[in-house]
């Protein structure tokens, strides 16, 4: 760390300066970083990051039209939510892999109850 | 009797947990005083034909018939087939009506849906409430209001399991057969194929539209006072036609943005307007009473 006597008024400061190689290694390190990203799309693919389909309104599961691994397209149909009578399409926000599947026909969901997730 | 059935098939929850639905039922009541207006100026309808014909604006066909038969039994026939045609039109004649008023970005509103709880407790007190309230206010929609809310507190009381079976079930049904055989009865030839018929016909698709276009433009209104947080189109479900009417605003808002759930919501309207068109029968018969 070099050292330096700084002289102001006559009074003398003894400063040391920080290696600016010390400094360095953290921006240094930072363009290291894409490394880390590299690995990043494992990430979604364990169906973390996959877009979550939940239910709109209480009701009763009444069929399932999607299977677990199936590709689906923005809007197609996953599964029929019934509710006040009325048969409800609960369809895909955007297109990809159907990766779980939470509920069962028949099943009685609340609002926002999991239904299907997406990959 | 029907009433009784009525009631003790309408689950008032979706509209106690959003109170503010009930000014949206009371808005979807203005056909009925304008179609009112429009046959007094007609010039061929006495005051109480008038109110009679205006109720069908009520879209509420035991409503409708229960106000014909006090103030203008003549009419029962046109009256009661044109408040039951119009009634399973529902989903033909409102979303024309509700796609002119509204622009795309309101129809694709999204509402958030808070599910709250709503305790046996309060679920127990509100036919009770109801049925005192309307009896203070005007006691000439008691008949209607109560035997309505008395189906409720059957349902709600959860301790009379048979009743509000045989309620909902074999009385409606039963009194449904024996109204529909009456009140065909009466369509002799000579008082039914006229031209009061025809006219009937023409202003109750204008109440039923009037009703939808009011219910949609206070929408437009609380989505103003909510600063857009509110979607138009739940103000078309303010009217008595239940579920269809809930069921039509959950379609239409679909054919623009099929993420937009709003049936939750338009039930809440559409059981507010159920109960407001009762209250409007009872307050027009005791407008006429005098």
């Amino acid at each position: 760390m070099p050292t330096f006597d700084v002289i102001i008024q006559g009074k003398t400061y003894h400063v040391e300066i920080p290696d600016p190689g010390a400094s360095a290694p953290a921006p240094a390190e930072l363009p290291r970083r894409p490394r880390v990203p590299v690995a990043r799309p494992a990430v979604p693919v364990s169906g973390n990051d996959g877009d979550e389909v939940r239910a709109p309104m209480p009701g009763t599961i009444l069929s399932i039209e999607a299977a677990v691994g199936q590709a689906v397209d923005s809007g197609q149909v996953l599964c029929t939510l019934e509710a006040m009578k009325m048969k409800n399409p609960i369809r895909a926000i955007r297109a990809g892999t159907v990766a779980t599947i939470a509920v069962q026909v028949g099943q009685t969901v609340a609002y926002g109850d999991l239904l299907v997730t997406l990959a | 009797m029907l009433f009784i059935g009525i009631g003790a098939m309408t689950d008032f929850g979706p509209l106690l947990s959003n109170p503010r639905m009930v000014l949206v039922g009371a808005a979807g009541q203005f056909g009925i005083f304008g179609v009112l207006l429009l046959a007094l100026a007609s010039g061929r309808f006495t005051m109480n034909e008038a109110a009679s014909i205006g109720i069908i604006g009520a879209i509420d066909g035991p409503t409708s018939i229960f106000v014909a038969t006090k103030l203008a039994p003549h009419l029962l026939a046109p009256i009661a087939v044109t408040a039951y045609t119009y009634m399973s039109l529902v989903p033909i004649i409102q979303p024309p009506v509700m796609r002119l008023l509204t622009t795309r970005k309101e129809r694709m509103i999204h509402m958030s849906y808070a599910e709250r709880p709503i305790s046996q407790f309060t679920r127990v007190l509100f036919p009770i409430v109801v049925t005192l309230l309307t009896g203070f206010i005007a006691p000439q929609a008691s008949p209607l209001i109560g035997t309505l809310m008395f189906g409720n507190l059957l349902r709600e009381s959860g301790v009379v399991d048979r009743l509000v079976k045989a309620a909902s079930n074999e009385i409606a049904n039963v009194t449904t057969i024996f109204l529909g055989i009456t009140i065909g009865a009466t369509m002799v030839g000579a008082s039914f194929a006229n031209l009061e018929t025809l006219i009937i016909l023409v202003l109750g698709v204008l109440a039923f539209a009037l009703d939808t276009a009011a219910g949609v433009l206070f929408g437009k209104l609380l989505n103003v006072i909510t600063r857009g947080k509110f979607n138009p189109l739940i103000g078309a479900a303010g009217i008595s036609a239940f579920p269809m009417a809930a069921r039509v605003v959950q379609r239409v808002g679909q054919e623009d943005d099929y993420t937009n759930f709003l049936l939750m919501h338009a039930m809440g309207a559409n059981t507010a307007g159920q109960i407001a068109s009762v209250l409007a029968g009872g307050i027009v018969l005791a407008l006429m009473a005098k």
